[in-house]
């Protein structure tokens, strides 16, 4: 039959064995990112060349010990591989191994073996088997496990072509089945086939275990053939898992050979350092420090470049286009909206680096290890670590990072508090406020106060996201089993192609995942500020003129208050005059009321519209704006709005208030329900506020 | 209305509509995992 | 007292000799975790959990004592020369 669609290939395998690394190998950087509909699962996929003409989709499914899923991630490989009209099912499998964890890695081999789809066992880490003393018999090996083997190296790049030949070959494999697993029952297994004698007598287990989506048959008319108990399942897979090691085990012993002489191990010296009792947290808090350092200093230099261009990109806008709504809405709405999106890049790139880096390096794992037992206290996971980490530089990516957490209950609760943690967006507004109303001194000679303000509201982040996961711990009441299972890997030098690849998908997640919102909304807001019903807005020229016309302006002055006069009376405006009597106590004025609104798009957009509030006309000029700011007075008490008083609460305020569209969407999606990012919104914006004013009432 | 209104106009109802998507819209999920295990044991 | 993992001294090497399937998971099973194979305790964490394992000679993982405590081991007693 000559095809010619490309055909499909499937990458399986543990996690840690270089399967991306494979993946990358193959695609190169024709490779993109989706989701599987409906869940939040990664889908990657790639395209790749192969010798003959033959063009292939490479498919990189997540990694995984068995087919016996015990999550999402894992469901989707079984689902993928029983639905044979599923546009996606392979026309051939590769089963990345690791040849150090060969005997474990052959677990999952069998099973797809058992799926009756021409299978290419792929040995990786080639380049380590004399390092380890290992040696193998490859012809013995093809023999019994009924399959063809390639020997290769992802990371130093070779055993790549004989792979992609290999490929091509892919209908001569065999597809029979490498050991018969059916006789660990017999009885039940006859019955089955004799009752589906049309269907894959594997699959039919798969189903029968398996919480999976079969589209042929309903699951339900099988399982009410069948009355097996629980318990009773759940012995057979544990038959099931013996029997195919007891197959493995035999078929390495004669197909494997080990010179534990020869076999070095670097793992346990590194271990023993790395899960010390106390240089264990010495090195990651060290390390944490240096990550943190290294991302504030190497952003400024990108971050003042794209704050520079998009502002000149905006004036350029104004000044080139024809004048006119859309034009404004352009240079004053979507290019700052677009440019406040893109200026966070650079830190959650950076951090996303560092975090890649420990990674592919293995060092992650211990982590985990080493935090596990103090999250637990607080109802999270050792492998929360990462997403309160990643919520440093914003809480998106770090959110879809907590997909690995197996136990319902703590994922959730680190779904929930990783907001919590001080973001990147967090900090113009801090920044601007403490350069405000804290003062520029040294206590003590060293610290300096604004930089310690900072660092404490970073601790302030992270105490409210342990402190608020102990009360939902106690709290709420969700029943989880706990497979707490972590794999410790081999420590290995990080791919700089993986870790590059890597961050590049957490970017564009957050720029696409945020952005769109961050975008949508600038545009709503730009209109809420540009549009007022009524007289006083509508007609804001005249009235100016009418209030000035003892005391004449000159055309800046009376372009800025026609702004003004039009500002105060817009949609928005209107809205900030609404809530002021309830901000007020807190210490604000409506205009801090509007920026507070528009802050419920993206944190940082404060700044912006403080900026065009103020009025100050071309260019956003930080010194300019701060000084507006310092000046302005409350018309009832005469005194400074922006004080240290109001300064702490809004400080406060915008710690603790669940200000980010996109957070709540992502909570949204991850969580399959309305209830949580509703719960988040409105108790930590309740809490922000109650906070904020009982700051604002001491210390004013 | 000149050319430039309309278009803002397009643009302010693309938006709206985005978000009244990603915000209000029951999507239709085979899996609610609202208070449990997503049913994978 | 039964022995399990959870009684292993670092550096301890057993052989597993059960488990109780209810509260053992299967994923730990399928990483190795099987009747007849030996099981290295490699590290304890500080505060003493989870702990990190080389399980059949190959499988490095971390469990929680609670899940250790589940399986049933027969320590490798070494004879000291």
């Amino acid at each position: 039959m000559v095809s010619n669609r490309n055909i499909n290939v499937a990458l399986i395998g543990n996690p840690n064995v270089g399967k991306t690394s494979v993946f990358n190998q193959l695609t190169g950087l024709n490779q993109q990112v989706g989701n599987y509909p409906g869940i939040t699962v990664e889908k990657k996929m790639g395209f790749c060349k192969l010798p003959n003409n033959v063009k292939a989709n490479i498919l990189d499914l997540p990694g995984t010990y068995s087919l016996n899923a015990s999550s999402i991630d894992e469901n989707v490989v079984i689902e993928l591989l029983l639905n044979k009209n599923d546009k996606l099912y392979p026309d051939v499998a590769l089963v990345v191994t690791d040849v150090e964890n060969l005997k474990r890695n052959l677990l999952l081999f069998t099973q797809i073996k058992d799926l009756e789809i021409p299978t290419i066992l792929v040995i990786n880490m080639a380049d380590r088997m004399e390092y380890k003393g290992i040696t193998l018999d490859i012809p013995y090996l093809e023999e019994h496990l009924k399959t063809k083997i390639a020997l290769i190296s992802s990371r130093k790049g070779f055993g790549i072509k004989e792979l992609k030949k290999l490929i091509v070959t892919y209908k001569t494999i065999s597809t029979e089945p490498c050991l018969n697993a059916s006789s660990i029952d017999p009885e039940y297994f006859n019955t089955l086939r004799k009752t589906f004698p049309n269907q894959l007598l594997y699959k039919l287990w798969l189903v029968i275990t398996q919480d999976v989506n079969f589209l042929n048959l309903d699951r339900n008319e099988i399982r009410s053939s069948f009355t097996k108990s629980h318990s009773d399942l759940k012995r057979l897979q544990q038959k099931e898992t013996i029997k195919r090691y007891q197959f493995i085990n035999d078929v390495l012993k004669a197909g494997m050979k080990i010179d534990e002489t020869v076999a070095k191990d670097f793992r346990s010296k590194l271990d023993r350092v790395l899960t010390h009792k106390v240089w264990g947290y010495v090195i990651f808090f060290l390390i944490l420090f240096v990550i943190f350092q290294s991302i504030f200093e190497w952003s400024k230099i990108p971050m003042d470049f794209i704050d520079s261009t998009f502002a000149s990109l905006s004036t350029l806008a104004a000044e080139k286009l024809p004048a006119g709504v859309l034009t404004n809405l352009i240079s004053q709405g979507i290019i700052p909206g677009i440019g406040g999106i893109l200026i966070f890049i650079p830190q959650i790139a950076f951090l996303f680096m560092f975090i890649s880096i420990l990674e592919e390096s293995g060092y992650m794992s211990r982590v985990v290890f080493l935090m596990d037992k103090i999250m637990r206290k607080f109802g999270l996971s050792g492998k929360s670590v990462v997403p309160l980490i990643s919520g440093t530089a914003c809480a998106i990516p770090a959110i879809m990072a907590t997909r690995n957490i197996e136990n319902w209950k703590e994922r959730l609760i680190t779904i929930l508090v990783t907001p919590f943690t001080t973001c990147s967006a967090r900090l113009p507004v801090y920044a601007i406020i403490i350069a405000l109303v804290i003062p520029d001194t040294r206590v003590f000679g060293i610290l300096n106060m604004q930089g310690m303000t900072l660092m404490l509201l970073y601790l302030l982040g992270f105490g409210m996201a342990i402190l608020s996961a102990y009360i939902l711990n106690k709290i709420l009441k969700i029943k989880g089993k706990t497979y707490f299972v972590v794999e410790m890997p081999n420590y290995k030098l990080p791919l700089f192609k993986n870790v590059g690849i890597n961050v590049i998908e957490k970017t564009k997640a957050f720029i696409f995942g945020a952005g769109k919102i961050i975008l949508a909304i600038s545009i709503v807001l730009w209109f809420l500020a540009s549009y007022g019903p009524g007289e006083k807005f509508n007609n804001a020229e005249k009235i100016v003129v009418e209030k000035t016309k003892d005391k004449p302006l000159s055309k800046t002055e009376f372009e800025n208050a026609v702004a003004s006069q039009k500002l105060e009376n817009s949609y928005i405006g209107l809205m900030g005059k609404t809530i002021e009597p309830a901000i007020s106590p807190l210490g604000y004025d409506w205009k801090i009321g509007i920026a507070i609104i528009s802050s419920f798009a993206a944190r940082e957009v404060f700044v912006g519209t403080l900026a065009t509030i103020y009025s100050v006309g071309g260019s956003d000029n930080e010194v300019t704006i701060k000084n507006k700011m310092a000046a302005e007075i409350n018309p009832t008490t005469g005194e400074k709005i922006f004080n240290f008083a109001s300064g702490i609460s809004l400080l406060l305020f915008y710690a603790f208030a669940m200000q980010c569209a996109s957070t709540l969407a992502i909570t949204k999606k991850e969580t399959n329900s309305w209830k949580w990012p509703a719960g988040q919104l409105i108790f930590m914006t309740g809490f922000a506020y109650v906070v904020a004013l009982i700051a604002y009432q001491i210390l004013k | 209305m000149d050319v430039q209104e309309i278009l803002a106009f397009i643009a302010l109802a693309i938006a709206v509509a985005f978000l009244v998507r990603k915000f209000l819209w029951k999507k239709k999920s085979k899996k609610n995992c609202g208070d449990d295990d997503c049913g994978c044991h | 007292m039964r022995t399990t993992i959870h009684s292993l001294k670092k550096g301890e090497k057993a052989i597993i000799k059960d488990f109780d399937i209810d509260t053992v998971p299967l994923k730990l099973l399928e990483m190795g975790c099987l009747p007849g194979n030996m099981v290295e305790l490699l590290q304890i964490a500080p505060f003493g959990d989870p702990l990190y394992l080389n399980i059949n000679n190959g499988s490095h993982v971390a469990i929680r004592v609670e899940t250790a405590r589940e399986i049933e081991v027969e320590i490798i007693k070494t004879n000291l020369w």
